[in-house]
């Protein structure tokens, strides 16, 4: 377990680039002479595409509950009467 | 509901409508430049890359208005969220995040995360807390209930394994599928 998650760390430094220049160089070539490793980096990258979807999601989901209670909820009647009064037509 | 986000929503939102009404654009059209004006200044202060001048409202509307001026005088109202943030200002989400996917990627990113928020939401939670969010490791522990940072960290990893073997596993075989 221990060496998996020290490799977990070394491709997240790599990737997430909190690694030293240095460091970034020497792993670069790494993974040319590496095919396995450079699948594995592959995978952790998509991995943190799909965490940060999700977070965008969570989050456009936050929104979207305030947005409905303030237009729905009867306490917050002022605040809508005034944004939705921006939107009438005037003849 | 989020208190922060409606108090942002009660000041800023109507002068971000009164902007779009006047310029023709429709109550719908006002909330989808608020939301993504929103989701930009989110990241960007989750990112630490918030340089704030004229404080949190005037910051917000400035993306909204420069967004709508973007989308709707060019037409263009449904732009991802990454051209939107590289459009805004040179900074970006970074690097490390692939943006140039290819579409088969994308939807079977989709699909792995309808399984990923079936199968384990809780490691979802903390996965986003600390890449989307970047809460610190301490703040992590605390917010998931772990005794401290070491057992945080190790459990934010497993996460990480994990979804990384559904990744692999799904997109293998829906890639295969769609060839």
């Amino acid at each position: 377990m221990k060496t998996s998650l020290n490799k977990l760390q070394l491709i997240e430094d790599y990737l997430l680039k909190r690694a030293t220049p240095a460091q970034q160089l020497l792993w670069e070539a790494r993974l040319l002479l590496d095919p396995a490793l450079r699948d594995d980096t592959y995978w952790q990258q998509r991995a943190y595409r799909i965490v940060r979807e999700y977070g965008r999601q969570q989050q456009r989901r936050k929104l979207e509950e305030v947005h409905t209670a303030l237009f729905k909820d009867v306490r917050y009647r002022g605040f809508r009467e005034k944004v939705l009064g921006l939107f009438k037509k005037e003849d | 509901m989020d208190n922060a986000i409606k108090a942002i929503y009660l000041r800023v939102f109507p002068a971000v409508a009164r902007h779009v009404s006047r310029r023709g654009g429709t109550f719908e059209e006002a909330k989808d430049v608020f939301h993504d004006a929103l989701m930009i200044y989110y990241e960007k202060k989750y990112d630490g890359s918030l340089a704030l001048q004229q404080g949190e409202g005037g910051y917000i509307f400035g993306i909204a208005r420069h967004l709508w001026t973007k989308r709707y005088a060019e037409n263009q109202r449904f732009v991802p969220l990454d051209q939107l943030i590289a459009g805004f200002d040179s900074t970006g989400t970074g690097p490390e995040w692939a943006s140039d996917s290819f579409p088969e990627e994308n939807r079977s990113d989709q699909r792995i995360m309808k399984v990923l928020q079936a199968a384990g939401k809780r490691c979802m939670e903390m996965l986003t807390s600390f890449y989307y969010e970047k809460l610190g490791m301490e703040e992590l522990a605390a917010r998931f209930g772990f005794s401290g940072v070491r057992s945080a960290a190790v459990q934010k990893f497993k996460c990480l394994q994990k979804v990384k073997d559904v990744v692999k596993e799904k997109s293998l075989r829906y890639e295969d599928f769609v060839k």
